[in-house]
């Protein structure tokens, strides 16, 4: 019983055969856990953000879950005040502007906030409510900054779009500054920038971080984040903020994700240090040269090795593009959420060595069906664990990679596959056996 | 009452799709945005339901929601069928589907003759109601379309009315299948809508009685009685007194005598814990009488008033969770408090009581009161027992221990 993977793979396409998303298909019509939503992305960002209030505007479902997810645990709220406005039967169909005015006045009582951000949902982009109106009104009567973060979840596949609406929302806030020899992080969506190897070599060469978007951030930090000489965008859900602030205020920026490659790495340290004015430190070639000499040692023990991927807290494209031409891997499956002409460059680059399969993202549920046909030597990122490792495929764990930027990427990488190979020879003795 | 500033009550559809993933061999499918079910994942397990082929979800994109595009439900409800085979599969409409107004009834319908499961759908969409509609529109559904009419009949009983919602309704009904077994020797054919299978629940109809817990179940007794002449007996059993009574209430209905040692035990547990009472009650001795509060589900309000009445503990206020506008007779010493802030100004009047509710209580008490969680929203608390009921001789024990130990906080 249960879905059949052959006929699951004879439907699916290779990534040479896409060149949107719609043409990638799940890998099931019924997906399980499915995909999150960008209220959830919204939710990340806001609250974080000191002394704001976030108002999910929809039906009590989303209320609901809205305060369960950040109840406790690490998405516990942090400085931010999460309410909702609960629409009813009349709301849909007459509005929701009475709801909204009674609750924003009470907001405004209770919580005195900083600033406010009203968070759609996709009940409410339907019924066409203007929001954006009724929050510029607000802006003017109570005189504080009220941003709107468009949040419906039937225009993407992930929660993505929720961060980058709410970084979009939050240049509002901000205002002209005196330039200081500081820079922002702006798109990191989960760990903690001041952990980073990159947070490290900035400090030590005197650069101080200004505000950090998703992050800890007060409304004054975002005010005053024009003052930054640079802003590192470290995820793409960062750009277009980068982009408007350049705009606006003048302000460069460097895209330096997650990258995997020491020579991608460098060229962002020398990107970065170049806009600072500074002189590049001497250690960034010598781990570099140490990095490419890691590379050829691990290549010998994983080249030809196969494996299958979901999302990481990577730079998805450009970490396969690395295993494969670095490292001679062989991608088998490729969970996919976007295709956008960013990583343009990284698939060709990977369709120069093979051409994996690919399919949408976060159906765990219906993977597991695959791993008998395609029988990979490792998995990165999310999977079935109790199936995987019935067919002797071992999970490459990267842990700390949400903590990590910088040439300890590339490390952090190189490591994991080694400790995962050793994992494979230890439990399995081989692979593929199909029992436990 | 615009603002909403902690859990609000949750929908009809959340108690539909809590009260459908637990009945093993049918699956929940949504037809709605993936976000919803991937949240709506962690509040269902959180209420210890398991997740693993029991909830899909077919994701919609802005085709469907302009062009009415249905492919992806079709699809999803042959795929399930084929790769699973379920028994049923239920269809559950997501908030933006009902807005819209797709027809997944019809759907349904016209998928039916493609499929061997059953299709039911629900198109709520969570805008009829708070979840005791849920649990109507579920308990309804299950009596009309899955309990069979049989000739057959078996010596056991049914549970209706077992919300997974309701906090330690697991451990609860240990505590009814342990007083049946005892009192009378029987077993629980089906738990409705919290455990079993569609054939269990087809099998209703042979059952010797039902017992109803909650008031949602009352239509739900009501339809399989006329079409399966099972009776019922609706009530729960908390206290001593009060479980000996409602032990006593099936008893006459299904014709046996309740094993003896059982009612001596109970008897003799309620002669201990008797107050002196009359004019040598606590009030003569110097004390005030010991307040409490209660907020939870109308049918857990009116139980829990009566155990703490056993312990002469006045229940103030009850504080119904949900609207009681469709409950019929409701106790008029009910309160609905629908609006938010209300609550909260209420709750934050209280001292020295014994505060038996839910986290929005909690949290909004003083610290100068006695908490008991009883109640949902208890998202801070975690239910890993399966054997700790506040109903029954069980639940009247552990209550006695709460009361001595608010008891001694207060120095009553």
């Amino acid at each position: 019983m249960g879905l059949n993977g052959m006929e699951m793979l004879s439907k699916m396409k290779h990534l040479s055969e896409v060149n949107n998303m719609k043409q990638v298909k799940p890998s099931s019509y019924a997906l399980f856990p499915g995909y999150h939503c960008p209220l959830m992305g919204a939710m990340l960002t806001i609250k974080e953000i000191d002394n704001s209030v976030m108002v999910v505007v929809g039906p009590d479902e989303c209320a609901y879950y809205t305060q369960l997810a950040t109840s406790g645990g690490t998405m516990k709220t942090n400085g931010c005040q999460i309410v909702s406005v609960v629409l009813d039967q009349h709301d849909i169909t007459f509005g929701c502007q009475e709801k909204m005015d009674e609750a924003f006045e009470e907001l405004m009582d209770e919580y005195k906030p900083e600033a406010v951000y009203i968070v759609t949902t996709c009940v409410v982009e339907v019924t066409g409510d203007d929001v954006d109106s009724m929050a510029a009104g607000y802006q003017l009567k109570y005189g504080l900054p009220v941003m709107v973060v468009h949040a419906e979840n039937f225009k993407t596949d992930d929660h993505l779009p929720g961060i980058e609406h709410t970084l979009d929302a939050s240049i509002n806030l901000m205002k002209e500054q005196t330039v200081t020899d500081s820079v922002n992080v702006l798109g990191l969506r989960l760990g903690s920038f001041m952990k980073t190897e990159v947070c490290r070599y900035l400090n030590e060469n005197g650069v101080k971080i200004g505000l950090m978007l998703p992050g800890k951030a007060s409304a004054k930090n975002i005010e005053e984040a024009p003052a930054a000489k640079c802003n590192i965008v470290v995820h793409p859900v960062g750009l277009p903020l980068a982009k408007a602030m350049k705009e606006r205020f003048g302000t460069p920026y460097v895209l330096f994700e997650r990258y995997s490659d020491p020579e991608r790495i460098m060229r962002c340290y020398s990107e970065v240090f170049s806009i600072l004015g500074k002189k590049i430190p001497d250690v960034f070639e010598e781990k570099q040269q140490e990095q490419m000499k890691k590379i050829e040692n691990i290549r010998n023990i994983l080249g030809g090795k196969t494996y299958i991927s979901g999302n990481t807290a990577l730079c998805n494209y450009e970490l396969h593009s690395f295993l494969v031409n670095r490292l001679d891997a062989k991608p088998l499956l490729l969970q996919i959420s976007d295709l956008d002409e960013d990583s343009l460059e990284f698939r060709k680059e990977i369709l120069s060595k093979c051409d994996p399969y690919v399919t949408r993202a976060a159906n765990i549920g219906a993977l597991g069906y695959l791993y008998p046909h395609l029988l990979p030597d490792f998995n990165i990122g999310a999977g079935n664990s109790m199936e995987m490792r019935k067919y002797g495929i071992v999970s490459v764990r990267m842990l700390m990679a949400y903590n990590t930027l910088g040439f300890e990427v590339c490390d952090m990488i190189l490591d994991a596959f080694v400790k995962a190979d050793e994992e494979a020879k230890m439990s399995n003795g081989g692979k593929h056996h199909g029992i436990m | 009452m615009g603002l909403c500033r902690f859990y609000p009550s949750p929908s009809d559809r959340m108690a539909i799709i809590w009260s459908l993933m637990p009945i093993k061999d049918a699956v929940v499918l949504e037809y709605g945005p993936a976000g919803t079910t991937h949240f709506g994942g962690g509040l269902y397990s959180s209420l210890g339901i398991e997740l693993g082929k029991t909830l899909f979800t077919t994701h919609i994109s802005e085709d469907d929601v302009i062009m009415g595009d249905v492919s992806r439900l079709e699809n999803a409800i042959r795929e399930i069928d084929t790769a699973y085979h379920p028994k049923v599969i239920f269809v559950v409409a997501a908030a933006v589907i009902a807005v819209i107004g797709t027809d997944i009834a019809g759907v349904c319908q016209y998928m039916q003759e493609e499929v061997d499961a059953r299709l039911i759908s629900f198109e709520e969409g969570g805008f009829r109601g708070d979840y005791t509609y849920g649990l109507r529109s579920v308990y309804r559904m299950l009596a009309n379309e899955i309990v069979k009419v049989s000739d057959e009949k078996c010596s056991t009983y049914n549970i209706l009315g077992a919300s997974a919602g309701s906090y330690r309704i697991r451990s609860d009904v240990w505590e009814i299948r342990n007083l049946m077994r005892e009192a009378f020797d029987m077993e629980c054919g089906c738990c409705m809508g919290l455990e079993g299978t569609i054939e269990d629940i087809e099998n209703i109809g042979k059952g010797t009685i039902n017992i109803v817990l909650r008031n949602e179940a009352l239509e739900c007794a009501n339809i399989i009685s006329e079409k399966c002449g099972v009776g019922f007996v609706y009530g729960q059993p908390y206290g001593y007194i009060g479980t000996l009574k409602w032990l006593e209430k099936i008893a006459e209905k299904i014709g046996k005598t309740i094993n003896p040692q059982l009612v001596v035990r109970l008897k003799d547990k309620a002669m201990k814990i008797a107050p002196m009472g009359g004019p040598m009650g606590m009030g003569m001795m110097g004390h005030s009488k010991p307040k409490a509060v209660i907020q939870g589900d109308y049918d857990t309000l009116l139980g829990f008033k009566s155990a703490l009445n056993e312990l002469d503990i006045d229940a103030a206020q009850l504080i119904c969770s949900h609207s009681i506008k469709d409950t019929k007779d409701a106790d008029s010493s009910v309160d609905y408090i629908p609006k938010e802030k209300e609550r909260i100004d209420l709750f934050k009047t209280f001292q020295k009581t014994w505060c038996l509710g839910s986290d929005e209580m909690e949290r909004f008490t003083k610290d100068s009161n006695y908490f008991t969680c009883i109640s949902s929203p208890f998202v801070s608390k975690t239910q890993w027992a399966t054997h700790m009921p506040f109903m029954g001789e069980k639940g009247m024990d552990y209550l006695i221990e709460l009361k001595n130990d608010f008891f001694s906080k207060y120095e009553y």
